[in-house]
């Protein structure tokens, strides 16, 4: 190959690379879901609720806070997880009532990540947190009161890179 | 000759009489400028009033203007001022404990050779002897303790407990206090005037364009 033709490729490939940004690199996914817990009529969710599976109402059953007679999932997202840059999920999609920012803070080997969490409702951020979540492991957030229930975020590091 | 000079004396008696009042509302006034406040008063018995209800519009100023203001867009501010000293706090732990430890030990180097000797005594003992179990429980327990997440709130009536399983792992926190979804509120379409932080726009368009 022609020196002056491989010099060229490489500057400009050199250029692509700088111009990468590193903390926009996805380093993994983020599973949000937003269930209402009932001990009244689960309709009240409406038609749109989604019934659970038995094991995934059994994994929140296991920390008596979050029992209830009934469960239904509203809605869910999965944004990916920026290395270094904000990341927002809209369980309800497309109404932004209820969101939930995360940006990790710290990596703890290839399965855990220290996040920093927040709730927002009504466009309005009501708390913040910085737990450590480890990878396939649901982290539930028992929120506010509606419609003789309760809503629950299930918060969840569905994929990660290896660090 | 009078009339030239009139209307530059008139301006200056104006601005030393405007002065002397607002030392007067500020309770600056020496003796000497509340005797020539008293002949201005003396003179002109309106200046009194002027002065009383100037002196009551200040105090309603004073009333009505609050001492400290809260920054605008406190919860972001607060937010992104936590994170930096999450950042902060876990970028300088080992450093710090390392200064510590250096810092204890700087003391210990002169009477290193009789410690030394001391603890080769007790070597033996130490050696022979099983682990110390409450120690390592201790160490365990805060272990656990610092993987616990502190949540903060943006109200000041919400209180939060935080749940963890076995390992020690967060796995729910309760937050109590919340002001309760309106149950006319519909998921689907429900839709607030108030616009987002500036992160959601871009997180939304980095998704979906």
């Amino acid at each position: 190959m022609n020196p002056a033709i491989f010099l060229t490729l490489l500057l400009s490939f050199t250029s692509d690379l700088l111009a990468q940004d590193p903390g926009m690199e996805a380093i993994g996914s983020m599973s949000v879901q937003l269930i209402f817990a009932t001990n009244g009529d689960p309709k009240a969710a409406g038609d749109l609720a989604k019934k659970m599976t038995g094991a995934e109402i059994k994994k929140i059953q296991a920390i008596k806070e979050l029992k209830f007679e009934a469960y239904r999932l509203l809605g869910s997202d999965k944004p990916d997880i920026l290395k270094g840059y904000e990341s927002w999920a809209t369980p309800l999609r497309p109404s932004k009532e209820i969101l939930v920012s995360f940006q990790p803070i710290k990596r703890n080997g290839d399965e855990k990540i220290q996040m920093v969490l927040e709730y927002w409702q009504s466009k309005r951020k009501v708390f913040s947190t910085n737990p450590i979540l480890t990878k396939g492991k649901t982290l539930f957030l028992l929120g506010p009161e509606w419609r003789k229930g309760r809503l629950i975020l299930a918060v969840k590091i569905e994929d990660l890179k290896k660090s | 000759m009078p009339v030239k000079n009139s209307k530059p004396y008139s301006v200056m008696k104006k601005e030393k009489t405007e002065e002397l009042f607002v030392k007067w509302i500020d309770g600056l006034l020496t003796s000497e400028e509340e005797v020539q406040l008293a002949a201005l008063v003396k003179d002109d018995p309106g200046i009194e009033a002027g002065l009383q209800e100037m002196k009551v519009f200040g105090e309603t100023m004073k009333s009505e203007i609050p001492g400290s203001v809260e920054p605008p867009y406190g919860d972001f501010f607060n937010s992104k001022l936590m994170r930096k000293v999450d950042l902060q706090i876990q970028s300088q732990r080992p450093a710090k404990k390392a200064e510590r430890w250096r810092q204890s030990m700087r003391w210990a180097w002169a009477p290193a050779g009789a410690l030394a000797l001391v603890l080769s005594f007790f070597a033996g003992h130490r050696l022979a002897r099983p682990a110390d179990p409450g120690v390592a429980q201790v160490e365990k327990r805060s272990d656990r303790m610092s993987e616990l997440p502190t949540v903060y709130f943006t109200g000041e009536s919400l209180e939060a407990k935080v749940i963890s399983d076995s390992l020690g792992n967060v796995s729910a926190i309760v937050v109590n206090g919340l002001s309760a979804i309106s149950d006319d509120i519909d998921f689907v379409t429900v839709n607030t005037s108030a616009s987002l932080p500036e992160s959601y726009e871009s997180s939304e368009a980095r998704r979906f364009h």
